[in-house]
């Protein structure tokens, strides 16, 4: 897959809003037409994103994040389709919606190789959000729909007002008071979801947890209660 | 032209334009991948009587498909393209959705023509059904007793042919059936090919209309039935006694020329005295396989 390779520069000294770079569109852009959008720093306010990164490679539909970007907030957010990796942590509201905007991400895949900071994947409405490391709390918050996966810990209220997300937890996670559990069993689809992120993105995939059982637990059911929380059996509880 | 001693004769097996699925079959274990296929591709035979024609084109193993299980690829053939879709919603409906552990997957995700197969069989969840997006491809999650019947969305279809055949003319019945078991066991393993006859093999060849019926569009292909030589135009030389044919559809005409070629040499052997073919004059069917030509092609 082809596509433009963003390094960051020097390590980030204030947060920054990396909304505008996923911005529909990002994948015919080209370096230099990429570096010209413009993301916003905490206190620094409207900066080219060609001075936070090194931009190099083809327009394509892979776009690659290197460095720390724990205070880089927004990443993928509004994603509709392509390939974001993240080859660290990011901030707050990965893949969430964007300020001002009613939805998340609505397609595509963003795969962070790394921890990501609260609200991952808040409002998001279709696409798959993969997170190697931890989710902060509120991962998937307000969900409506579209698959976040959490190998790591997932923090306090994962889920909450999901309407019809999936959120797939390999590691901990406090299941919300307003999901209930549903059953113990061995969904097709997410073997067929973690074959793909095996072999499309090399997220890696424990064959304890491909061929595990998950518990199903459905909420919100203060909203419509046709979401889930997916949560890896491991083998000594199995 | 002779192969081992036996007479290829000059004629042509003529063959058909059909609508073309591959579906693929996991499960939990090769015991239910096997029944699974068996009841998918049952009662599949023939288009005449079946509406369809469908065979296993080759067990997977785990590595081969897309959620790391056991499979199986099925052809599912038809004549005319809108029946494909309503054959498939029918035979998934009934066979894979009720089979244990059983997910469906496309066999074709590159073909652009697509039939909608899970978003039809759907329905059966009752509005619990739900979709993912996976890998560009959407798959609906059908909740049943079990657990989840996974179904792909949309199935791709594309043109293959239907009716590739040879006839194995043989001097006893036992020496046609050894002769054509020898040839659909060298011909099962190739890719691309179902022969959907019981065991590859069909005893009651037939041809177009009938003597006695308007009604009925195929009847029993009398110049070749033994017991009719005396009293009918018979094509069978002398010594013949008994007759099998073997039917093969692919998913192009090479794929059945290389079938063809491999099954008629493994067919030749002691006790067959001629191979011919199946063809209505050659003004029905496009696909026209001259045995001695596909004989004398490169392998």
């Amino acid at each position: 897959m082809s596509g433009l390779l963003l390094a960051l520069r020097a390590p980030l000294a204030e947060r920054v809003d990396l909304a505008a770079l996923t911005a529909p569109g990002w994948q015919a852009l080209d370096a230099a037409a990429l570096g010209a959008r413009v993301v916003r720093g905490l206190r620094s306010g409207a900066i080219a994103a060609g001075d936070l990164f090194t931009i190099r490679g083809a327009p394509g539909p892979l776009l690659t994040l290197e460095g720390d970007l724990a205070l880089a907030d927004h990443v993928g957010a509004g994603l509709d389709a392509g390939t974001v990796h993240v080859r660290g942590s990011v901030g707050a509201r990965a893949g969430a919606a964007a300020p001002g905007a009613k939805r998340g991400m609505t397609g595509g895949a963003l795969v962070v190789f790394g921890d990501a900071g609260p609200e991952a994947g808040a409002s998001m409405r279709r696409g798959c959000l993969a997170i190697a490391g931890r989710a902060g709390p509120a991962a998937g918050l307000a969900m409506l729909a579209g698959t976040i996966v959490v190998a790591g810990a997932v923090g306090e209220d994962g889920g909450r007002f999901s309407k019809r997300g999936s959120l797939v937890a390999f590691g901990d996670v406090t299941i919300p008071g307003t999901y209930r559990h549903a059953c113990t069993y061995q969904p097709q689809v997410l073997r067929l979801l973690l074959a793909h992120l095996r072999s499309a993105h090399g997220f890696a995939v424990p064959g304890a947890v491909f061929d595990g059982r998950w518990e199903r637990w459905s909420g919100d059911l203060a909203e419509s209660g046709k979401g889930e929380i997916l949560t890896h059996v491991r083998p000594e509880a199995a | 032209m002779k192969v081992n001693g036996v007479l290829i004769e000059q004629t042509f097996a003529e063959a058909f334009t059909m609508r073309v699925a591959r579906l693929v079959v996991t499960a939990r274990s090769e015991r239910w991948v096997r029944e699974c296929a068996l009841k998918l591709t049952g009662f599949a035979t023939s288009v005449i009587g079946c509406k369809c024609e469908a065979g296993i084109e080759r067990f997977l193993a785990p590595s081969e498909t897309p959620d790391g299980r056991p499979g199986v690829s099925v052809l599912f053939m038809v004549m005319a393209r809108d029946d494909l879709p309503k054959r498939l919603v029918e035979r998934v409906g009934q066979t894979v959705l009720t089979c244990p552990t059983t997910a469906c997957f496309d066999g074709l995700p590159d073909a652009t023509d697509r039939v909608t197969v899970g978003g039809a069989v759907k329905f059966f969840g009752d509005g619990f059904q739900a979709s993912k997006v996976i890998g560009g491809r959407r798959y609906w999650r059908i909740p049943v007793m079990e657990g989840e019947f996974l179904c792909e969305a949309t199935f791709g279809m594309v043109k293959g042919v239907g009716g590739g055949n040879f006839l194995v003319l043989a001097e006893s019945p036992d020496a046609a059936l050894e002769a054509c078991e020898a040839a659909v066991d060298a011909m099962d393993p190739l890719p691309g090919i179902i022969m959907p006859f019981p065991g590859g093999v069909v005893r009651s060849g037939s041809k177009v209309g009938s003597r006695r019926s308007k009604t009925m569009i195929a009847s029993t292909n009398d110049a070749f039935c033994p017991t009719l030589r005396a009293i009918t135009p018979t094509q069978l030389p002398e010594g013949v006694n008994s007759v099998l044919e073997i039917v093969v559809n692919g998913v192009d005409a090479p794929s059945i020329s290389a079938a063809m070629r491999i099954g008629i040499l493994a067919a030749c052997r002691p006790g067959v005295v001629a191979i011919s073919a199946g063809n209505y004059g050659g003004k029905l069917g496009p696909h026209h396989f001259h045995l001695r030509q596909v004989l004398e092609a490169p392998a």
